[in-house]
């Protein structure tokens, strides 16, 4: 009988197996990013319904950051909910593996999950919309998902951890995270109508994305032990 | 001979509910001890604890004398558990999930170690079949296999038996025997006293949340120890 | 000092003190004239309690914070109903901040709401942490995993209201809204109104504090005299 022959994976391995796991799990199955998909765009032709196709820079980056906001929620919500489906979270936590293991895992999953729809998003919008300053800047726009998507991610993971242990779950995770997220999206969407049309400037909106996502990464951290333990 | 595993006065309670009142419980190496009780005795949660799944409210659990902490993540790849839960993703095959598992806890030669056990639980034809698939038997038996990937030398089994069919019983029963070398050590919590005083080396009884019985197989017969049995199953009330 | 004494002081205070401000408030403070208009502005009189009650419900929330630190770091029972009785006065004066605000710029601007006014609109984000808290509490079955979220929730939502109130500020240096006027400074004797209603203001949270957390301890005691029975 062989005891512990293995080297145990290192932290960032370990963290890198629950990624893959959740993504070869996400992708026979597809459910999360097409809900997530279908609904993003859905919420743009609305948006574009009601403000009757006038919708100017500012409108539009509103628009699009709403409907990313809202879609991540979906994607926030059922990443928890597969884990306690049979109780795998106990699994989780009888593995040698410390508990922000978990939290880097799960927060990556989603960053990458939103990104992906909100990349797959942004050229159809470009196209239906009939908006092309929307590739006007790749790079920097691909940046501003990013660093917005990644404090959504940041917070939304740990509090869907803490909501899906509730009666009302999937009500619960939205009325905590949009006051919480607030300040991000009115940086990200000023940074956004910036990229889009460049006027006055975003350094201290910046700074306030890049600190929020340093605090709302480590905190979150910090906290993760007491969320998931029983 | 340090014990194995040492549950020293251990309580828990949840809010002003006390499921375990003290527990004092020495496991020897090789030992196979069945652990039984009424619904609520709180045997479940003995096994959490010993697991490091639950943190004590007051006492202590030590394993090989050391008395385990925040810090006890080696620990955990000594342990196996099988719980109520099945721990099994459902939309990853039977395949994937021990991969899963196989790379979280270090297992060298993922890929052969996987095979093995598929074959040794009777899975193997089933190896890329979602999870979602499977039948309550099926499930269990994966379970298992999932359980003592890593060679644990400690396996934990919270009620294995329930639920099961025949041919999946069978298979728990000739894996068990299996994995009984004398120096793995076995902590099962069951209701089932045939299976029980089978497997068992030996035998404990576990009533609101204290151990009211524990003695060794060769100290009592059969018939004795359901004797014992029926009388702390039966009561219903709190004994103080 | 013991509970008896120092329930008498604090209700003493708190008696005369609510007499006393309401004369600093009314009588003693002078009325401001309007900058906009030079009209006497009786209304402005709303500010001294709509800046007391947006502080005290700012001081709520930091308690709820601490509370929710210490709780997490010993488990105690008791931090967690500081921290619950806390949130549930918080809002409560928070929902007075949003009410008296208003008001009171409905009077100095004309308008009841201005979303680049960082104070109001901070307030109201904490009043929507205030009801999630409250809500999350009210989900979570089990006792024990209750206080843990809630906790959790706690710590997390008191970081984010000063990046919230920054957020808002940056906001308006972008989009500057229509009217810029600023209250004037305060004349000394309203200065000596002020603080003094914002003083009996604290002590009427902690007096409130003190209540709801006897009755919340009575009833834990009952309930572990239910469970031993």
């Amino acid at each position: 009988m062989e005891v512990g022959k293995g080297k145990r994976a290192g932290f960032l391995r370990q963290v890198f197996y629950i990624v893959a796991k959740d993504f070869r799990a996400e992708l026979r199955t597809k459910e999360l990013f097409n809900s997530m998909f279908l609904f993003a765009m859905l919420a743009l032709v609305i948006f574009n319904f009601s403000f009757a196709g006038k919708m100017p820079v500012r409108v539009l980056s509103g628009a699009m950051w709403v409907s990313f906001l809202f879609a991540s929620v979906l994607g926030l919500n059922r990443s928890f909910v597969k884990e306690h489906e049979k109780g795998c979270i106990e699994g989780l936590l009888i593995a040698p593996c410390e508990r922000s293991v978990i939290y880097f895992g799960k927060f990556l999953g989603n960053l990458l999950f939103i990104f992906l729809v909100e990349l797959i998003a942004l050229p159809l919008i470009s196209i239906f919309f009939s908006r092309s300053e929307i590739f006007s800047k790749p790079f920097e726009l691909a940046g501003i998902l990013v660093l917005g998507s990644f404090a959504i991610s940041a917070i939304g993971t740990i509090l869907s951890a803490i909501t899906v242990n509730t009666r009302t779950r999937e009500l619960l995770l939205p009325i905590l995270l949009f006051p919480l997220i607030l300040p991000v999206l009115i940086a990200s969407v000023e940074v956004t109508a910036y990229i889009f049309q460049p006027k006055g400037s975003i350094i201290q909106w910046l700074r306030l994305i890049g600190i929020y996502d340093i605090i709302f990464i480590i905190v979150p951290y910090l906290l993760f032990d007491y969320v998931v333990e029983e | 001979m340090t014990p194995v595993i040492e549950v020293d006065r251990l309580e828990k309670s949840f809010g002003h509910k006390k499921a375990l009142r003290g527990v004092n419980l020495k496991v020897f190496e090789g030992e196979f001890i069945v652990l039984f009780g009424p619904n609520g005795a709180g045997k479940t949660t003995l096994l959490k604890s010993i697991s490091t799944l639950i943190r004590p409210t007051r006492g202590r659990i030590l394993f090989k004398g050391k008395e385990i902490d925040d810090g006890s993540i080696s620990l955990r790849e000594t342990i196996g558990l099988v719980s109520h839960n099945t721990l099994l993703y459902e939309d990853l095959t039977a395949f994937e999930n021990l991969l899963f598992y196989a790379r979280m806890y270090g297992v060298p030669n993922p890929k052969q170690k996987i095979e093995e056990l598929l074959h040794m639980v009777g899975l193997y034809h089933r190896k890329d079949d979602v999870v979602r698939t499977f039948s309550r038997g099926m499930l269990q038996r994966l379970t298992i296999a999932r359980a003592i990937l890593h060679d644990p030398p400690v396996l934990l089994l919270d009620e294995p038996y329930t639920g099961l069919d025949v041919q999946a019983m069978k298979i728990l029963d000739d894996l068990l025997y299996n994995l009984k070398d004398g120096l793995r050590t076995f902590i099962m919590t069951s209701h089932d006293i045939q299976k029980g005083f089978e497997h068992a080396t030996r035998l404990a009884i576990l009533h609101s949340g204290e151990i009211v019985f524990d003695k060794k197989k060769e100290e009592i017969s059969v018939l004795e120890f359901e004797e014992e049995f029926w009388k702390w199953v039966k009561e219903k009330e709190p004994v103080f | 000092m013991n509970k008896k004494a120092l329930d008498i002081i604090l209700y003493g205070l708190l008696l005369i003190g609510m007499f006393v401000s309401l004369y600093l408030i009314f009588q003693y403070a002078p009325p401001a004239i309007n900058p906009t208009n030079n009209q006497t502005w009786y209304e402005q009189k709303i500010f001294y309690v709509h800046v007391s009650s947006a502080w005290t419900g700012f001081l709520a929330f930091f308690v709820v914070a601490v509370a929710s630190i210490i709780f997490l770091r010993n488990e105690s029972r008791i931090a967690d109903l500081v921290a619950q009785t806390s949130a549930e006065i918080g809002i409560v004066f928070t929902t007075l901040t949003l009410i008296s605000g208003p008001l009171w710029a409905k009077s100095f601007w004309g308008r009841y709401w201005d979303w680049s006014e960082p104070r109001l609109v901070t307030a109201l984000i904490l009043w929507f942490l205030y009801i999630g808290y409250l809500i999350l509490r009210s989900s979570v079955g089990e006792d024990f995993r209750r206080a843990r979220f809630a906790a959790v929730f706690g710590i997390i939502a008191f970081l984010d209201v000063p990046i919230v109130f920054l957020s808002v500020r940056w906001y308006r240096a972008s989009h500057p809204p229509l009217l810029v006027f600023e209250p004037g400074g305060l004349d000394p004797s309203m200065k000596v109104a002020f603080f003094f209603t914002l003083f009996i203001f604290t002590v009427f949270y902690v007096v409130l504090l003190r209540n709801a957390l006897r009755i919340k301890l009575l009833q834990d005691e009952l309930n572990r005299l239910k469970e031993v029975i």
